[in-house]
């Protein structure tokens, strides 16, 4: 048996084992018994009715026999009918047995009375023609029953007796038969009656042992037990008055945390709506920026026209630059001629006077026109200077605005990460605000447990002198307990 | 209208004015008497010739050919309306450091009756002087050919005596 098991599972093997030794019993005894019901059964309904069925026959054949003698005596027809009905009596009843008999040598007799009777019903017929004849013969009837009717009846009432006397000794050995399967059935039960009782005062004094063994052990265990949990008991009455005092302190720090918990989530419901408006205005700022984007675009289009334009406009002023030319040569030539026209008015004294004038004039107007080109010239040069100052300016604003552009798409770029980003805030802050509330409501559930411990743990410094008043009693109860399973322990323990 | 544009106005204004003036100025002689001057560079001097001892003004654009001669300051000669001319550098004549610049102009004197060719740096224009301004020389300048002074504006011109000038080469010519 297992030491794991506990006593009700022993218990229970103990009562399974013994119910099954009694089943066990109870079915040889029902065994038993149901063999000598057979035996007596049998004799009763074979062998007895077999006996009762060879004496009808006894019976039928004397009748016959009777029936016989009177019709030759008397001639009369009735015995004639008796004659007949008691040999069909003897038919059925020759039948009845043929059904019911099992043995070899029974078997044997029946045909042979069968046999007889046929032989026998012969010579009946022949004895009733003779008395049917118009003078009968008395000496001759007479001659033929004595000599051949009667040792023919003689055989077969012979063999009529014998098998009554079979069936009369197989009613006998039947009968010895049933009573030997009762005295064996009786036998068997005593027996088994004997061996559960063994077998259950073997299971009930091992049972006993073990049962005593395990719980003098457990009572043992059951008194150093009880010795640790008094000297338990009063640590934990000195335990529970620092665990009311750190409880104590516990309700206050959680008070604390409340607050907290509860500005925590006011700042995280903050967070989360400066969040949201941020989100908005990131939102509003990357439609700006796309808007700005497309501005920037356009303009820089248009600066690639402005440079064009420049770049014709300048080749245009060299061109202006070049008929400057032309016109300053013509009037570089025209002041020489001038100058040439007045030496030769001069030497032509008097008389180119007036050629002289007109000459003068020409030289002045050839000297404005060379001002005046050295204006233009100096105009081109300013406009030359300027259209490249220009071109320069719209290349580096068109590479600022390239610049611009790239920077653009990065801001806009930056601008959907920090709405992304922001959602993610904004969820991250709600996700907080909901946990923090969440947090509040537990710690103000734990608030109230800590309460509550603190209130047990009050209880429990109570509970615990109690628990040592019981700790001693339960050591004097198990030192009785084990004073009732193992006297001889007494002393040791 | 932009300050520029009413500049270039006024000049307009101002030439024409001018132009029209010069039909309604009196003949030469109610004028008063001035002296026409060339304003040249010759190194880095600025000077003047009077037009009066010059027989005419040409670039000088054909080719100036070098030939031996025992005047160092001769040029070369070159053709000037189908007549070979020699053409002297007039910065070695007056002994003034030439200037970098090639000289693009030449000075026409007529000598007896030849005509010789004085290259200059820069022909700057022409210049009226009244005749009671021009300023008489020192002895030492003299030696330079620089016998008068006029004023330009702000600057003060030495005037070139062709006359002596060519009479110098000449005698070189003959040495």
């Amino acid at each position: 048996m297992g030491r794991s098991w506990t006593f009700g599972r022993k218990l229970a093997l103990a009562f399974a084992l013994t119910a099954a030794f009694s089943i066990v019993m109870a079915a040889i005894a029902l065994y038993a018994l149901n063999r000598a019901v057979a035996s007596k059964d049998h004799v009763i309904s074979v062998n007895s009715q077999n006996l009762t069925d060879a004496a009808k026959l006894q019976a039928a054949a004397a009748r016959k026999a009777s029936a016989v003698r009177g019709y030759l005596l008397s001639g009369d027809e009735q015995f004639l009918a008796m004659e007949t009905t008691e040999h069909q009596e003897f038919l059925r009843t020759l039948a009845t047995l043929k059904e019911h008999v099992f043995t070899d040598k029974g078997k044997t007799l029946l045909a042979q009375i069968e046999r007889l009777d046929n032989e026998h019903q012969k010579l009946i017929e022949r004895a009733n023609k003779l008395r049917q004849e118009p003078s009968p013969s008395v000496e001759k009837m007479t001659q033929f029953m004595t000599h051949q009717a009667m040792p023919m009846r003689h055989e077969l009432d012979g063999s009529i007796d014998d098998f009554a006397s079979w069936e009369q000794k197989l009613l006998d050995d039947g009968r010895n038969e049933a009573s030997a399967a009762a005295s064996r059935a009786s036998t068997s039960i005593i027996v088994m009656t004997v061996l559960v009782i063994a077998f259950a005062s073997l299971i009930a004094a091992s049972l006993s042992k073990t049962l005593s063994r395990q719980i003098g052990s457990a009572v043992h265990e059951v008194q150093s037990s009880s010795a640790e949990l008094q000297t338990t008991a009063t640590q934990q009455a000195t335990g529970a008055k620092e665990q009311a005092t750190a409880l104590s302190e516990i309700t206050t720090t959680i008070s604390e945390l409340l607050a907290t918990s509860r500005q925590i989530a006011e700042s995280a419901k903050r967070v989360s709506q400066i969040s949201a408006e941020t989100g908005n205005a990131a939102a509003a700022g990357d439609k700006v920026m796309r808007s700005a984007h497309e501005s920037v675009f356009g303009i820089k289009k248009q600066v690639d026209l402005i440079v064009n334009h420049m770049l014709d406009l300048g080749r245009k002023s060299q061109q202006i630059g070049g008929i400057v030319d032309i016109i300053n040569e013509l009037t570089e030539q025209t002041n020489i001629l001038a100058i040439n026209a007045t030496i030769e008015a001069a030497g032509a004294g008097e008389n180119g006077r007036r050629f002289a004038v007109v000459a003068d004039e020409i030289r002045k107007l050839a000297d404005r026109v060379g001002g005046s080109t050295k204006d233009i010239r100096t105009l081109i040069d300013e406009i030359r200077a300027a259209v490249n100052s220009t071109v320069m300016a719209t290349e580096g604003g068109t590479k600022a605005v390239d610049a611009g552009t790239r920077e653009f798409s990065e801001v806009t770029s930056a601008l959907e990460q920090i709405n992304v980003l922001l959602s993610t805030t904004t969820d991250a802050a709600r996700e907080i605000e909901l946990s923090t509330k969440q947090q509040t409501t537990a710690v103000e559930q734990v608030k109230v447990a800590v309460s509550n411990v603190a209130q047990v743990s009050k209880e429990a410094e109570v509970s615990t002198v109690q628990a040592l008043k019981t700790a001693s009693q339960l050591a004097d109860l198990s030192r009785n307990l084990s004073l009732l399973i193992q006297p001889q322990l007494n002393g040791t323990h | 209208m932009s300050p520029a544009e009413n500049r270039l106005q006024t000049k307009v204004a101002e030439y024409k004015k001018v132009f029209d003036d010069s039909f309604a100025a009196p003949e030469q002689s109610e004028r008063m008497v001035v002296e026409q001057m060339l304003a040249i560079t010759v190194g880095s001097d600025r000077l003047a010739v009077a037009l009066r001892d010059i027989s005419g003004l040409t670039l000088a654009k054909g080719t100036i050919l070098p030939v031996p001669s025992r005047v160092p300051e001769l040029l070369g000669i070159t053709g000037i309306r189908g007549v070979v001319v020699p053409v002297f550098n007039l910065a070695a004549l007056l002994n003034i450091e030439p200037g970098a610049s090639q000289c693009r102009w030449l000075i026409l004197c007529r000598e007896r009756k030849a005509t010789i060719a004085l290259a200059v740096d820069l022909v700057e224009g022409h210049l009226e002087i009244p005749a009671d301004e021009l300023i008489a020389n020192g002895p030492a300048a003299t030696a330079n050919y620089i016998k008068q002074t006029v004023r330009d504006g702000e600057i003060l011109r030495g005037v070139i005596d062709l006359g002596s000038l060519v009479e110098k080469i000449r005698a070189k010519g003959r040495t």
